[in-house]
């Protein structure tokens, strides 16, 4: 049981930056998950926790201790890795004592302890089997196995949900986590499916081009994105965004976006006209936007195509040049072409710099 | 109709025309058993017999019971399995390194040893001489041992490129896992990559077995008759008066033998594709 602290972490490949000055904690116990688009550089970051690369610049540390000179299996961490890596020419029971066997304990409490693993994970009937004789799941649960048995302090798991089809992996999800819980263990996961990310995590660590974007709990990732790029990386279907400029009249406050103006009131307008950035970004989560009658109404706009999805419909709304992704629950009878007046409560809007991309409000 | 009586005309020819080759190929073969089991006279009548008419095991007889055989035979495996097991030690963390690790000068270095080996054979007699001349000066002319040790040394950039092309296809993934989960170097060489490459070492063990097993020139240089491998052996029935043909033809199938066997015992590990199903892309 143990933190991990990364300061400063730097990893440069040739000329390319692939982790830049990031610092984060996952705390004991604490679930970790660093995510991104591919290439961010959330693999190399676990790499260098595992000891797998040796970080330029910067600072890891498992517990109190600073590992940046210790190999792999001096830091006591257990990695399961995308392909899994299972020794082709090693049982299942060979697979998952390896690294207890690499450490020397005698074979009776191995056996033991493989045993208790291959109860928790419901593969003891596989135990005598080899990998190619696995199905994905399978496969997947004696990985997790042969990181479990160790009982490390660092759990790193590379995208291990990523090579299992859609069911499997909505199950395994839930179970990981659980087991994660259970057995109380820090763990460090990395993926590129925000769903993964959400459920999942304690914490998200968002990355994009080697950079840390930000770091907060699921649903405060959610509803307060730092920037530009969080916003839109988290959530399906992704938050709206509409360019538009700042307007100063007299006393009030309004977003041009052209095709509709929109006046803004109390702290919003006082924390805008403060800021006076004037090119600005707004977003709007498409739950966030109903439609209402003209007199509530803030946009206009026609309906441009209609996707549902059983317990709920996405409507595309043409407003301008933009479309405005709706989530619609209630029922709301409209078909494609009719105009529709939209609104939204203000203290659901987001506004970034559209120059910096960092969330003003 | 038309298309089913063409497509068996053409399974026919094909067919046919495998057989032929094959027949072509095999018929050498068939003369050198045929003139190792008939009488050493009729061998030079002119007659032409493609089944004998008289049988005699005398060829292999005298082989066996009265040649030096299987002192040949010992010096030849004695040659062949040292070669195996030099070669295997010297190529197998070489092209692990090449495979593996990132270090100053690789390429040259992996291209220098294709390079060296064509420069060296196109020295010919003259590296023959010269390492004659190394050998008779340091006194180590015929040694079984340094035969070995120099067929080794021949089979090493070949062997290098080779297993290190078949460790490039052991995705790194299985290393890296082996390292997080406590092993030494050894250990990942030993207990996890060993395995895995098998068919790849299985290839270079063939191969520099082979090598030592059929050298004539080299062997015939620097050893004497009591160390005498079975090529040159065979050789010393070539008389400068009379070559019996009958013994020469045995012995010629008795050598072959062992390479057959080889062939067949690793012919499972060649096929295995054992890196499947343990990593998934």
């Amino acid at each position: 049981m143990a933190k991990v602290l990364l300061k400063n972490l730097t990893k440069r490949f040739g000329k390319v930056v692939a982790v830049d000055g990031v610092s984060v904690e996952a705390k004991d116990r604490e679930f970790l998950v660093l995510l991104g688009p591919s290439g961010c550089g959330k693999t190399t970051i676990l790499r260098c926790i595992a000891g797998l690369e040796i970080p330029d610049e910067g600072e890891v540390y498992i517990g109190d201790r600073l590992v940046n000179d210790l190999p792999p299996k001096d830091r006591d961490v257990a990695m399961v890795f995308q392909s899994y890596a299972l020794y082709p020419h090693m049982t299942v029971y060979d697979n998952i004592s390896f690294p207890l066997r690499m450490r020397e304990i005698p074979a009776s409490e191995i056996e033991e302890r493989v045993k208790k693993v291959a109860e928790l994970l419901q593969i003891a009937h596989l135990l005598d089997r080899k990998p190619k004789q696995l199905s994905g799941g399978e496969a997947q649960r004696v990985a997790l196995g042969r990181a479990i048995v160790r009982e490390p302090k660092v759990f790193l798991m590379d995208e291990p949900l990523s090579n299992l089809d859609a069911k499997l992996r909505i199950h395994m999800r839930a179970e990981l986590k659980r087991l994660q819980r259970d057995l109380g263990i820090t763990t460090i996961y990395v993926t590129h499916d925000q769903v993964e990310a959400m459920t999942m995590a304690d914490k998200v660590a968002v990355l994009k081009d080697g950079k840390l974007q930000q770091v907060a709990p699921p649903d405060k990732l959610y509803s307060s994105p730092s920037n530009l790029f969080v916003a839109g990386f988290i959530g399906s279907p992704p938050m709206n965004f509409i360019d538009c400029s700042l307007v100063l009249k007299d006393e009030e406050v309004f977003l041009d976006a052209g095709a509709f103006v929109l006046k803004l009131e109390g702290t919003v307008a006082e924390i805008l006209r403060e800021k006076g950035a004037t090119k600005l970004v707004i977003g709007i989560r498409p739950e966030d936007v109903s439609f209402v009658n003209k007199a509530h109404g803030k946009i206009l706009g026609e309906v441009y195509m209609k996707e549902p999805l059983g317990a709920e419909t996405i409507i595309d709304v043409k407003v301008g040049e933009y479309l405005v992704k709706v989530r619609e629950r209630v029922g709301f009878k409209t078909k494609i072409g009719d105009k529709v007046w939209m609104g939204f409560p203000l203290d659901k809007l987001h506004v970034f710099d559209k120059k910096t991309g960092k969330a003003i409000i | 109709m038309k298309k089913r009586m063409l497509t068996l005309i053409l399974t026919v020819l094909l067919t046919a025309s495998a057989v032929l080759i094959v027949v072509i190929f095999l018929f050498p073969i068939y003369w050198v058993v045929l003139s190792s089991i008939r009488p050493y006279g009729s061998l030079f009548t002119t007659k032409f017999e493609l089944i004998p008419s008289e049988v005699t095991w005398e060829a292999y007889t005298w082989l066996i019971f009265e040649s030096k055989f299987f002192l040949w035979l010992r010096n030849s495996l004695i040659v062949s399995i040292l070669t195996v097991v030099f070669t295997l030690v010297l190529v197998i963390p070489s092209a692990y390194s090449f495979s593996r690790f990132k270090f100053f000068g690789k390429e040259k270095f992996l291209y220098g040893y294709l390079v060296f080996t064509q420069f060296a054979g196109g020295m010919g007699i003259a590296g023959l001489i010269a390492l004659y001349a190394i050998l008779a000066y340091l006194n180590l002319l015929n040694s079984l041992f340094v035969l070995a040790l120099i067929y080794a040394a021949g089979n090493v950039p070949f062997n290098t490129w080779l297993l290190k092309t078949y460790f490039d296809t052991i995705p790194r993934d299985f290393d890296e896992a082996a390292l997080v989960d406590g092993a030494s170097y050894f250990n990942l060489i030993v207990d996890v990559l060993l395995p895995i490459a098998k068919p790849g070492i299985a290839t270079v063990a063939i191969f520099s077995f082979m090598g030592a097993w059929g050298e004539f020139i080299l062997a015939q240089t620097i050893l004497s008759p009591e160390n005498y491998t079975l090529p040159v052996g065979l050789y010393s029935f070539v008389g400068q008066f009379e070559t019996k043909w009958n013994y020469f033809s045995a012995m010629a199938i008795l050598f072959a033998v062992p390479v057959v066997v080889m062939y067949l015992l690793a012919q499972r590990y060649l096929q295995m594709g054992l890196a499947m199903g343990g990593v998934k892309k």
